[in-house]
């Protein structure tokens, strides 16, 4: 079962322990030569396991890319206030759905690497921040960490190295921006999820006015690996400066979804054979790489792909992109959080992207004013186009509000929206001035079609 | 006057204290112990509450109003929200949202009239995967059809 989820040949790590029955507890983790990393980082001084995750060049899973070990180097060495490392696992970007499968499935993974990120920084004290509607994947968390106490990870001396560690998981209450970090922090003070200013970064000033690290529950669960298997390893594993193994959720109409496990840089195009291809013998229309806010990617030759004057007959595709930081960056997109929807060519473009815009403009906070506004109107402009009822004018007056949006708020929410605006617009133009011209939508609602997908169905308790 | 929230509650939210720095940041998972109990918020728990944490009683108000799973007011005794987000929808959720309101009877953000079911939209549920999904009382149900939502919409007792 395990290879159908990953290419051939390929050894999975993050995710080999989630076909395993009772594949997330303490033993099975163990058995696997799980926590001897945290063992032996025990043994190392916080400033060489920074750096040892700095040479891994470890990107961060959970949207931004940037690099652990640089992030963690900017925590103070002392600091008057108690320090935190705080696991982001408030997944809530659509289209991604890997962490609730490390949760459920591999939690020690994350704890593991959350005990070694907090030893790395000197802090006492993990929080988990997971999202209010996660059930069994929280239990599963709640139980691991009860394990984890057991077993001597937490408590009073981390595996007898003198070293205080506590972990305490947190349930949010159904928010999208509270998985934005510093919104995150404000909720688990016991406020409303409103994003800060920065500066002050939370390295200096995060949690209760502590210097606080904030990462994915990926990232986390890569940690481990770094020492186990070695720098060199990660490395080798993905594209430069991409290493390590990498979890991307594909969904939407793709023949087989589910999370698969890759070298970070895998060319999607082999990613969406392996995955099934497009659903139903339909053609590919387009692909949102790395969650709802990435710029969409169109299977049309894409010059920046290309090798230097290579003539257009040789440019790849833009869905023939590798899958890292980089090379969808290049491409005029974002890897994101890996959260990949895929698009046939029944799909109207305008509803998906009123679809979005509902989502943004639902979620926003409402402190900036282009945010709440623009959000809402753009969204507002959407519902007028699909139905029918939009002029040649909305078409400017979007394209004008999505720019108006963007780089002009505290947190990127506000981005989040204007540039799928920006890259719909641009590559779907004759799809949005179809609907105005002909006012109306020529696409069907889309038929009930479950995804079939069975993972979850063989999950006891 | 009469306590609303039940030794037990209290009991429970006390025993968190130790594990934050501040007592205000107990109040998440506390409004989540009050409505374990309750189902709602209401204004004699706020009150409690804010009595326990130590905070104005506007301070919870403010956050039951911020987040969808916190509810000011009594919800039906099963909460429903079903995913309407873009990986769904592209697996049918419109048709999933119509059918589940023709089945209940109701719009969404409302309560069937005996009480039994909320129904409530829901923005990508992290099962983007095994869509259409919803969420039923804190657990996700997936790859639905027309006849496992109606069967599990009519079965809720
Ligand atoms: C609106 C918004 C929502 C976000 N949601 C999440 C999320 O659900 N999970 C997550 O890990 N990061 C999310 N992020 C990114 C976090 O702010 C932060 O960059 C990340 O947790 C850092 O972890 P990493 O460095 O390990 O990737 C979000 C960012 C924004 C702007
Ligand atoms: S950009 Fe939007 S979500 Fe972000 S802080 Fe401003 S209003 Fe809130
Ligand atoms: S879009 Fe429905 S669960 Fe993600």
């Amino acid at each position: 079962m395990t290879d159908a989820y990953s290419p051939a040949g390929f050894e999975v790590t993050l995710s080999k322990r989630w076909y395993v029955k009772n594949g997330y507890t303490f033993d099975a983790y163990t058995k696997d030569g799980g926590y001897e990393a945290l063992k032996q980082v025990l043994k190392l001084t916080p400033a060489e396991v920074i750096e040892t995750v700095k040479k891994a060049n470890l990107r961060g899973r959970g949207g931004a890319g940037f690099a652990a070990g640089m992030k963690w180097s900017f925590v103070p060495k002392e600091s008057a206030k108690p320090k935190y490392l705080v696991v982001n696992a408030d997944e809530s970007e659509p289209g991604t759905y890997k962490d609730r499968y490390v949760l459920a499935r591999d939690p020690h993974s994350m704890l593991e690497g959350a005990a070694i990120a907090a030893y790395a920084i000197g802090a006492h004290q993990i929080y988990i921040y997971a999202r209010g509607e996660f059930g069994l994947p929280y239990r599963r968390l709640e139980a691991a960490i009860r394990e984890a106490y057991a077993k001597g990870v937490f408590g009073d001396s981390c595996f007898g190295s003198g070293y205080k560690l506590d972990c305490q998981p947190h349930r949010g209450a159904g928010a999208y921006i509270c998985g934005e970090e510093t919104a995150l922090l404000e909720s688990l003070e016991g406020k409303i999820g409103r994003p800060r200013l920065k500066p002050p970064f939370p390295a200096v000033v995060g949690a209760f006015g502590g210097p606080t690290i904030i990462n994915n529950v990926e990232t986390l669960a890569c940690v481990p690996l770094i020492f186990s298997r070695g720098v060199e390893w990660f490395l080798k594993m993905g594209s430069p400066n991409n290493g390590g193994p990498k979890l991307i959720c594909i969904s939407g109409h793709i023949a087989r979804p589910g999370v698969y496990e890759v070298p970070n840089g895998y060319p999607c195009n082999k990613l969406l054979a392996l995955a099934g291809g497009v659903w139903q013998g339909r053609t590919l229309k387009a692909v949102i790489p790395g969650g709802s806010s990435t710029p969409v990617l169109v299977p049309k030759p894409c010059k920046a792909l290309a090798k230097p004057d290579a003539p257009e007959a040789e440019w790849p595709l833009e869905t023939d992109v590798c899958l890292d930081f980089d090379n969808l960056k290049a491409a005029g997109s974002m890897f994101g959080s890996a959260g990949m929807m895929v698009l046939d060519d029944h799909t109207c473009m305008v509803r998906s992207l009123l679809t979005l815009a509902n989502f943004y403009a639902h979620e926003s906070c409402g402190q900036c004013t282009p945010c709440r506004e623009g959000t809402s109107w753009v969204a507002r402009i959407l519902k007028r186009i699909e139905a029918g009822q939009g002029t040649e004018a909305d078409l400017d007056t979007l394209a004008g509000a999505a720019k108006h949006m963007s780089g002009t708020t505290i947190c990127p929410l506000a981005d989040a929206l204007a540039m799928p605006v920006e890259s719909y617009l641009r590559k779907f133009k004759d799809e949005f001035v179809a609907h105005v011209r002909d006012k109306r939508c020529s696409y069907e609602t889309y038929e009930l079609s479950p995804a079939h997908n069975t993972f979850w169905e063989d999950t006891p308790e | 006057m009469a306590r609303v929230l039940s030794q037990e509650t209290v009991g429970e939210i006390e025993k968190l204290f130790s594990r934050y720095p501040t007592r205000l940041a107990v109040l998440g998972p506390a409004i989540h112990l009050t409505q374990k109990q309750l189902g709602h918020v209401s204004d004699a728990a706020a009150n409690e509450l804010a009595e326990l944490l130590k905070i104005p009683p506007t301070r919870v108000k403010e956050m039951v109003s911020f987040y969808t799973m916190y509810y000011d007011r009594p919800v039906g005794r099963h909460v429903v929200r079903v995913c309407r987000n873009l990986s769904c929808q592209l697996r049918g959720a419109d048709r999933l949202l119509a059918k589940a309101q023709e089945t209940l009877g109701v719009q969404l953000g409302q309560t069937t009239s005996d009480g039994r079911v909320t129904l409530e939209h829901e923005e990508c549920l992290a099962a983007c995967g095994t869509g259409p999904a919803l969420w039923v009382d804190g657990e996700l149900k997936e790859n639905l059809t027309d006849e496992k939502l109606v069967k599990l919409l009519k079965e809720l007792p």
